[in-house]
């Protein structure tokens, strides 16, 4: 492995130059002739009877080309998770961000100024805004058709007996923890055009994260619409932040389909910040009962927890987050016995979504403050708790995981040896260190049928590489980490190659960019094409050099053999040679890789990914018990990676899911007064800028997963998940109050200083 | 944002003679770091913009010590934060200049702006009341010179006339033995105080007797808000931690802070008394080294 030149370098992203002077075309930049733009109209309250919706002075302005509202959406059309949520809503609206009408004229400008002439009357109606308030009997439906709030998605792990392990515990900890709404705060708004050719079939331009996935999506849309055996093509613009948000269809792009419909002309519908705030799905927010026992030497007995999630009005893939809960609930430390039930509840509250993490941050929240609990209680060091029960390499949890590396006990060390642990622990002298650990999925997660990504690659004959990936670049570097390995490879340059990567009419098919799969898998498919042109390579060049291919190779461009420097050709000369001779071929290679994980079975058991990401946070704080306020004076964060393939972007995912994860913990919450957004802006919405951060220390820790490509594990989302308990934990070490609704903002801080007072 | 005339003066003479003949219906821009915000809420709608960031004769900044500092209208935050005079003689509001918002805000943003814009929460005009500054304000019938203290009359309201423009702010050169101080409770590093303190403290040298001192809270009422009753606890007396701690009380019971997404009024209140009880301090720390 000592021999890699090219993975395992520190090398800046290809498409930095690109952002950096404002070149890269993003869907804001995007124009197609004969364009025209749409605009959405919201419901005026989040519960409400539409009454009449009166169209005619819109459809009236000069430069309006259509107006649509619930009526004109064909065959009852609904999309989502659980199909609830039609397009453009008639008779009822769920939720403040319902969408009412939409307009497509030929200035944004026009579109926008025919909103306000469309005239809707509502009788507004009593709203549920509390998940436990829908639950209660006899509260009113939000979708009668369902009869029920409470969603009928399963959610219920057991493993062992909980009731047994909790008698033959000799410490038990227990209390409730609650977690906010955040956003995923991408720079580069929601976006899209919706262009039909003559023949009815749809190209869309996008920003998604799913471009495999949305093709099915819109392919099921235009069914309803009447429009069968039709093609979509996606292609993406760069992509500015995902995290999530682009994980899932929106009715913004249904509203775009059908107003290029209905005007034969493409159509562009791109979110204002405002509307990016407010008609996006946040994450979950959370209520969490949590139980978990040691022994009397603080091994682990049982975890107990059960959860409500504010689902929100309709139901998007976020529902779904209570499966990747389950991760840490079963796997994070060594516990036999689990108990977790979880309920999505429908409210008139927004609807939630995927955010990185995938609720992993809500759960591990829980577990990692009542942790420190229990530890308390056991009278045994947080860090001691922490190590007697660290996962190995070799276990299988209870989830049926198979955990094949695992470097959680590095990570808890070099967490506890950079922040002085031992130094700095229970000093009580308004400063404090916190830590928590986090196992998250780090080898693929199989959701869906298939997680498999395919890649072409192609070689033109002058030694230059195109790689065509299914996988997704969304600002986190895939394309230089396709490149490195891909170039790793073939002994070529990172510059000889071209990464293609946003055109479904192109690009294989690729499951998405989430669940920190794609250095993994398409890193994986990537490897095994550029091995399988090698082959094919070195097949030829062994015949122009009167070799065996055994024993060939490339280095910088060039084939030689490896008995005899002096016999060698340069690549392009091997490929021009190929192809310019009579019954000449071209050099491509396809590869498709499905990791070889599982679904979970009915009762939630499989080996979800082929390898799991381990790591541990550790913070020092500063509390400043007049204010509340928290100062992170010291901040590690020591991920099990696997392989670093490019230290320099690993880092950047640390450092960015760190402070994400720090907003998470200290400020970032949407607040909402009766379901409607009051702070849907970067002026009320306290998202940490460049002037916030904290030294970070980012530590690496290599333990070569056998089935990562070059070893590497997942990454994407790992950075975020044990900030917010490590925070908490480090503040109770500081001042003795433990916040346990989150986000831990000075006010609550000072509150719980006050209440402490009173008691002592 | 809703369609505007816009007008672009290049000199004072010229804004005024513009805003006249809009008889009302202009609107001075000076940076428009935070009127464009507003605009693009539509909620503020103004049918002309009057841009008068092409003025370069109100660009400046001057000392002496007989005059103070004069800082012309036009100077942005960025050209007051790094002058070497306002570091060396004024290092409180180079440090307020500091906290105020981002660089790139700092960089096109403007003192003459940031003060008439009648802001409660922004930073600039309590530390000019606290150095008991003037405004100096140009119309059709000549010069006129207000106290900052007086120029704010309720929230995003100032005293200027439509056919006004305020070209200058007029700080007097500080007494010796004095300490001026600004701090304030962020959220995020630059963003507005959710209550914030200017403070200035003269001192008698030999006794430590407190000759005078001046207080104002942002963010805790419709304009800038001065607690003259903290102000009166300190005159005359030699500060110390009690005394500090019932100027802190006193404001926090003065005031009337709004409540909202930021803080509880019951919070700010309390944030009023830990700014006045802490700002003062530095004040009075300041002072006892400015011999």
């Amino acid at each position: 492995m000592s021999s890699l030149t090219k993975v395992g370098q520190r090398i800046p992203k290809k498409d930095a130059p690109l952002k950096v002077t404002g070149a890269a075309i993003y869907i804001q930049d995007m124009k197609v002739p004969g364009m025209l733009y749409g605009k959405i109209l919201y419901s005026k309250y989040a519960h409400a009877k539409i009454l009449k919706i009166d169209t005619g002075k819109a459809e009236k302005l000069a430069g309006v080309r259509a107006v649509l509202t619930g009526a004109d959406v064909p065959n009852n059309f609904k999309f989502g998770f659980l199909k609830d949520n039609p397009p453009l809503k008639t008779g009822k609206v769920l939720s403040a961000r319902d969408e009412i009408a939409a307009v497509a004229a030929i200035s944004a400008e026009i579109a926008e100024e025919a909103l306000d002439l469309i005239e809707v009357e509502y009788e507004e109606l009593p709203g549920i805004f509390d998940p436990l308030d829908a639950m209660k009997e006899g509260a009113p439906l939000i979708h009668e058709e369902f009869k029920s709030n409470v969603l009928k998605l399963p959610w219920k792990l057991v493993a062992g007996d909980v009731e047994e392990a909790k008698k033959a515990s000799a410490y038990i900890a227990e209390d409730s923890f609650s977690t906010q709404w955040v956003t995923h705060c991408c720079l580069g708004t929601s976006g899209c055009i919706a262009a039909f050719d003559m023949n009815n079939n749809l190209t869309m331009y996008s920003n998604t994260q799913i471009p495999s996935l949305a093709q099915n999506d819109y392919l099921e849309a235009l069914k309803t619409f009447g429009l069968k055996n039709k093609r979509v093509r996606i292609i993406q613009c760069v992509i500015g932040g995902g995290f999530g948000s682009k994980l899932d269809t929106y009715a913004y792009e249904y509203i775009a389909i059908l107003l290029a419909l209905k005007t034969r002309k493409p159509v562009k519908i791109v979110f204002s910040r405002e509307e990016e705030f407010f008609a996006t799905s946040p994450r979950q927010c959370t209520i969490t009962k949590i139980s978990q026992g040691c022994d009397k030497d603080g091994r682990l007995t049982f975890r107990e927890m059960e959860m409500v999630l504010d689902n929100g009005a309709y139901v998007s893939w976020g529902a779904t987050t209570p499966s990747v809960m389950m991760v840490p609930i079963s796997s994070l430390y060594k516990v036999q016995n689990i108990k977790y039930v979880a309920k999505c509840v429908y409210t008139n509250n927004t609807y939630s979504q995927a955010m990185r993490g995938y609720g992993n941050p809500q759960a591990t929240f829980a577990i990692e403050s009542c942790l420190d609990q229990l530890a308390e209680k056991a009278g045994i060091d947080p860090l001691e708790i922490r190590r007697i029960n660290a996962n190995e390499p070799g276990e299988i949890t209870p989830q049926n995981f198979r955990i094949t590396s695992c470097g959680m006990k590095e990570c808890i060390d070099e967490v506890a040896n950079r922040l002085d642990w031992k130094g700095k622990r229970g000093k009580h002298n308004n400063r404090g260190v916190g830590m928590a650990s986090l196992i998250h999925v780090g080898g693929a997660a199989r959701v869906y049928k298939s997680d498999g990504c395919g890649t072409i690659i192609k070689m033109d004959d002058n030694g230059k590489v195109d790689v065509i990936t299914g996988s997704s670049e969304i600002g986190q570097g895939s394309e230089t980490i396709i490149s490195q390995i891909v170039a790793e490879v073939l002994g070529i340059n990172i510059d000889d190659i071209n990464v293609i990567n946003n055109d479904t009419d192109v690009c294989p098919w690729d499951v998405g960019a989430h669940a920190s799969r794609t250095t993994f898998v398409a890193g994986n498919s990537a490897l095994g094409a550029a091995r399988k042109i090698k082959a094919q390579i070195l097949e030829v060049a062994a015949k122009n050099l009167g070799e065996d291919p055994q024993s060939l190779d490339i280095k910088d461009g060039v084939v030689f053999s490896t008995k005899d420097k002096e016999k060698n050709i340069p690549l392009s000369k091997v490929l021009r040679k190929v192809h310019y001779s009579l019954g000449g071929r071209m050099l491509v290679a396809e590869n498709f890789y499905d990791p070889p994980n599982e679904n979970f079975d009915q009762n939630f058991r499989g080996n979800l990914s082929v390898s799991y990401a381990y790591g541990a946070h550790g913070v020092e704080v500063e509390v400043d018990k007049d204010t509340g306020q928290v100062k992170i004076l010291n901040y590690i964060a020591a991920h099990d990676v696997g392989k670093a393939i490019n230290p320099m972007l690993l880092e950047g995912q640390i450092y960015g899911g760190g402070l994400q994860g720090i907003g998470y913990a200290l400020g970032e919450r949407m607040i909402f007064e009766k379901g409607v957004l009051k702070n849907g802006n970067f002026l009320d919405y306290k998202m940490p800028t460049a002037k916030d951060v904290p030294p970070v220390q980012a530590v690496i820790v290599e333990t070569d997963e056998q089935a990562g490509p070059f070893g590497a594990k997942g990454i994407g989302e790992p950075g975020l998940v044990p900030t917010a308990p490590a925070i908490a934990n480090a503040i109770y070490d500081a001042v003795g109050v433990r916040i346990k609704d989150l986000p831990i903002t000075p006010e609550k801080v000072l509150r719980a200083l006050q209440e402490k007072g009173k008691i002592a | 944002m809703k369609d505007f005339s816009y007008f672009a003066p290049k000199t004072a003479t010229e804004a005024l003679s513009v805003l006249a003949k809009l008889k009302g219906e202009g609107k001075i821009m000076c940076g428009g770091q935070s009127m464009l915000v507003l605009m693009k809420q539509n909620m503020l709608t103004p049918e002309n913009i009057v841009d008068i960031k092409g003025i370069s004769e109100l660009d400046y900044i001057k000392y002496s010590e007989k005059e103070g500092l004069r800082i012309g209208a036009l100077s942005t935050h960025s050209a007051v934060e790094k002058s070497a005079v306002v570091k060396e003689k004024y290092p409180a509001l180079a440090e307020m200049e500091d906290n105020l918002a981002v660089v790139q805000t700092r960089n096109w943003g403007t003192i003459g702006g940031n003060v008439c814009h009648g802001d409660p929460a922004a930073d600039p005009p309590s530390i000019f009341i606290v150095l008991n500054a003037k405004y100096k304000l140009v119309g059709p019938e000549g010069e006129r010179v207000v106290n900052a203290e007086d120029f704010y009359k309720d929230y995003l309201e100032v005293d200027l006339a439509h056919d006004e423009l305020l070209c200058e702010v007029q700080v007097p050169s500080l007494s010796a033995n004095t300490g001026v101080a600004h701090e304030k409770l962020m959220a995020q590093k630059g963003d507005m105080g959710i209550v914030g303190a200017a403070v200035l403290v003269t001192i008698n040298p030999s006794t430590g007797v407190c000759q005078d001192a001046r207080i104002v809270l942002t963010n805790v009422a419709s304009t800038p808000f001065r607690v003259k009753s903290s102000e009166k606890v300190l005159i005359g007396k030699v500060i110390d931690e009690k005394l500090l701690e019932e100027a802190g009380k006193i404001a926090s019971e003065e005031i009337d802070p709004p409540s909202d997404v930021h803080g509880s009024e019951e919070y700010r209140r309390d944030m009023a008394r830990v700014f006045v009880k802490r700002v003062t301090a530095k004040a009075l720390d300041r002072a006892k080294q400015n011999k």
